[in-house]
């Protein structure tokens, strides 16, 4: 097939581009492991503080184990300025040449997305497995091998609509130039909301409850419950239909606005 | 003292080269390939006060890291540069307030404001007196004729009335010496035309020293008495326009109409035979043999016209840099 | 010098008169940086629902010290932040050139080209939050402690403005630097953090965090002359790496940028 080709080249091309942003990659990669410490240190004193061993169960092993996830699931699943470059294509008319071309723009975008995750996952290996063998006393590998596939299923589909929800707030660009402010919005709140600061069970229930229905917490810590087997069964199963959801509400408002957009793109001249 | 004297500048830097395909680029982490491009070599010229000199040359020649050289914003490699007096790498502050470097497609002005304010700042920036700020301001955008553009945010300008403001912003504050790197590219004819002409009058009623690099041919024709060709780093060409002509062109172009069919003969023993059509005959003849080729073609049948005219310019620049000779 | 506040003052009308023609962007950033201050408000909650201290820190004393925080990292930004990231732009586009050819000092003229008045609303918000653990800690500041805190945070502005001029000097090198943007976020997510958490860590990363990089007592020393909060390192010896810090950010940024800056020259056409 001759779509998958275009596209495998389109992806080889994006680990190529990467290396472009690689002193971006090194940077960030260095520099992403300073909130894990900083986070370390402050749990710690948190739990020094507390009054039992447990908080909303989980002991101080468990939390490290929830933030070194948090670490390796993040390279997986985040994306790194794809947003803002496809704001950028759609800004400096650079999408011209992708009309043109008989090429699906959002399919393009998620393989050069997928490249970038390879190349960071692969960069980010080496401190991670540091990581990882430093805080060794602290993993809690589950045995059951199924564990291991529904996380996988959880992280694909995750990354899915983490590119998704990017590429669909960078469209918002063909009508207001700007997008960086919405983009920042909707980042904090789901740098809130995903479970990147602390496990979301440590929220009121009735706060969690509300949240489970939004796409945020399925980035972090829905991938994560599953793999320290705190969700499973029909949560597990609840937890997928909200972003197979989220995935079709994504990809159909993406669809909409990208010919809406180009209408207006071709009107101006680009 | 002149103006400006280059005293066989150059510029050479190391670019890295990059190796296509995956493979290349991961060997690229870690080895590098360097290669050194020569931007300028031993480029050397003398500026008098008050010449307006036109810079020309192709695409990647040289013309704009010279004026760089000449502005301070680039150390050069080797040789040095005199602008007023001053070494422009050494950039200081009275040597800034006496140039001024305009550069066409890049601004200097602030882009969401409307021009009034990036001038205004300029005008603090230079220590310039409010009174002579406000005179000039209202003198140079009566010529350039924008006064009711300067309100307008920048963005909203025409590229025609950018250039104008650019120009004024450079202006403002009396320059001795004018750096143009291709101030009239992308505009329109007639934004092109009104900037020559303001140019060419400003340059000639404040006698300030102007160098002008361009692609266009009737900016240099036009504005430029003495012109500097500059080819690969080098400086092929220093002297006046007319000269070029008498130098490296001795061909004259003919053409001839008739009112009947021309009847076929071999002309290229006359000349090179630049167009044939039923009726008419362009052709390139030798300076030397001008009169006995005229005198023949007149004496074909039906000849209603007859055109003798100089080599474009360009044509002749063009033969120079495939010549490519050092200036002697 | 009375030149660069002439020119500061024209720059700063310029930022008002910009700000005018975008409002709808301006009231943007203003909700975004403010929900970014309130999620944080919303982790401490969080974190005491489970939790009586930290550290030795109750959690009004955490709030105050995330406000201070808050306060100075968007004087910050409203001053100088934009500015020193715009400067792989201002590269990219030969605006720095135009820059240079101006007869002042670059290095003024690239901090102050804009002025960020949504981060000086929100630097405002920090300081109501400031104020309100004050209320409910039951402290009144004596004029003493006021000077020394807002002094403190000037200070602490200083840092800041080093450590990111330091970061965005690397952009004269590597032409895509929005990593650099993100090392800053994360250094000054340290900074957040009370000092005693860090009681416990090795001697060497504790002098590391003090001096060469300064982020455990950027927010940390005005927080804690103000308040008076003795627990966790030698509070005399966290000035002294304040004062330090500050002075050492400043020249190393200073001297990098020249350094830089002749790169520049020397190395691009």
């Amino acid at each position: 097939m001759s779509a998958i080709r275009t596209y495998t080249t389109v992806f080889q091309t994006g680990l190529q581009n990467t290396f472009v942003y690689r002193w971006n990659f090194l940077i960030r990669m260095v520099f992403s492991f300073i909130p894990f410490f900083g986070m370390m240190f402050f749990w710690k004193a948190i739990y020094a503080g507390a009054t039992s061993e447990e908080i909303n169960g989980y002991t101080f092993g468990n939390m490290v184990f929830y933030f070194l996830l948090v670490s390796l699931f993040e390279s997986l699943v985040m994306p790194l300025d794809d947003e803002w470059q496809i704001s950028s294509d759609i800004r400096d008319g650079n999408l011209n040449s992708f009309l043109l071309k008989p090429i699906s723009y959002l399919y393009y975008r998620f393989s050069l997305f997928l490249a970038g995750r390879l190349v960071y996952s692969v960069v980010t290996i080496a401190p991670l497995s540091i990581l990882f063998i430093s805080f060794g006393r602290f993993i809690d590998l589950p045995v059951d091998p199924a564990v291991y596939f529904y996380t996988a299923l959880a992280l694909v589909l995750a990354a899915t609509l983490q590119f998704l929800i990017c590429y669909t707030i960078a469209l918002i660009t063909f009508w207001i130039l700007e997008v960086s402010t919405l983009v920042f919005i909707f980042f904090s709140l789901e740098y809130f909301f995903s479970g990147h600061l602390f496990p979301l069970d440590l929220m009121p229930e009735w706060i969690y409850r509300i949240i489970k229905w939004t796409p945020f917490p399925y980035e972090l810590y829905f991938p994560i419950g599953i793999f320290n087997q705190r969700i499973s069964g029909q949560e597990m199963v609840f937890g997928y239909l909200v972003q197979i959801a989220w995935i079709i509400i994504c990809y159909v408002t993406a669809r909409f606005l990208w010919s809406k957009g180009l209408k207006k793109y071709t009107a101006v001249g680009g | 003292m002149s103006a400006i004297v280059a005293n066989n500048l150059g510029k050479t830097y190391k670019t890295y080269k990059k190796k296509p395909g995956f493979w290349g680029a991961i060997k690229g982490l870690v080895s590098r390939e360097y290669q050194s491009t020569h931007a300028a070599q031993g480029v050397s010229f003398t500026i008098e006060e008050g010449e307006l000199v036109g810079f020309l040359g192709p695409n990647g020649a040289g013309k704009t890291t010279t004026l760089k050289m000449l502005s301070g914003l680039i150390h050069p490699t080797s040789g040095e540069a005199t602008v007023l007096g001053f070494i422009p790498s050494e950039r200081d502050n009275r040597f800034k307030k006496q140039f001024a470097l305009v550069m066409g497609q890049k601004n200097a002005l602030w882009w969401d404001l409307p021009a009034q304010e990036s001038l205004e700042l300029t005008a603090v920036i230079y220590e310039i007196e409010q009174e002579s700020f406000r005179k000039r301001l209202d003198e140079l955008t009566g010529l350039l004729d924008v006064r009711h553009k300067l309100n307008v945010m920048v963005r909203e300008l025409s590229l025609g009335e950018r250039m104008k403001f650019e120009l004024i912003n450079a202006l403002i504050y009396n320059p001795k010496v004018l750096l143009l790197d291709e101030p009239t590219i992308g505009l329109d004819v007639n934004a092109q035309k009104t900037v020559r002409e303001f140019l060419k009058g400003y340059n000639h009623e404040n006698k300030i020293t102007t160098i002008l690099t361009s692609h266009y041919m009737q900016d240099i024709e036009e504005l430029c008495e003495r012109v500097m060709i500059i080819d690969h780093g080098h400086l092929v060409y220093n002297g006046r326009l007319d000269s070029i002509l008498a130098q490296f062109s001795d061909h004259k172009i003919v053409n001839i109409e008739c009112r009947t069919q021309i009847v076929p003969m071999d002309f290229s023993l006359m000349g090179e035979v630049l167009e044939l059509k039923a009726q008419s005959l362009k052709i390139r003849v030798k300076r030397s043999r001008i009169t006995t080729v005229c005198r023949d073609l007149l004496a074909l049948e039906g000849v209603d016209d007859i055109n003798i005219e100089e080599v474009p310019v360009e044509d002749i620049i063009r033969e120079v840099f495939n010549q490519n000779k050092p200036v002697a | 010098m009375k030149r660069y506040f002439k020119i500061y003052k024209i720059l700063l009308r310029n930022s008002i008169i910009r700000e005018m023609n975008f409002a709808a962007n301006f009231w943007l950033w203003l909700i975004c940086e403010a929900l970014w201050f309130f999620a944080q408000i919303a982790l401490i909650e969080v974190i005491f629902l489970h939790t009586k201290e930290v550290a030795g820190w109750n959690k009004w004393q955490v709030v105050m010290l995330f406000g201070a925080h808050h306060m100075t990292s968007q004087f910050f930004q409203a001053f100088f932040f934009m500015n020193l990231t715009n400067l792989p732009e201002l590269i990219r586009t030969g605006k720095l050139d135009f820059i240079l050819l101006q007869p002042m000092n670059a290095q003024f003229a690239v901090s102050v080209q804009k002025f960020g008045f949504d981060n000086l609303i929100n630097g405002f918000v920090g300081l109501v939050f400031v104020a309100y653990a004050c209320m409910k800690l039951g402290f009144v500041p004596s004029l003493l402690q006021i000077v020394l805190f807002f002094a403190g945070i000037l200070l602490a502005m200083c840092i800041h403005y080093g450590m990111m001029m330091l970061l965005s000097s690397i952009s004269f090198w590597i032409i895509k630097a929005q990593g650099l943007v993100y090392g800053y976020y994360t250094l000054m997510n340290i900074a957040r953090y009370p000092d005693a958490v860090f009681g416990v860590a090795p001697r060497l990363m504790q002098f590391a965090m003090s001096i060469i990089i300064p982020v455990m007592v950027v927010s940390n020393v005005p927080v804690r002359l103000f308040n008076d909060i003795t627990t966790g390192p030698n509070l005399s010896l966290s000035i002294l790496f304040f004062i330090g810090g500050c002075v050492w950010m400043m020249g190393a940024s200073a001297l990098f940028w020249r350094f830089a800056l002749r790169h520049y020259t020397s190395a691009s056409s």
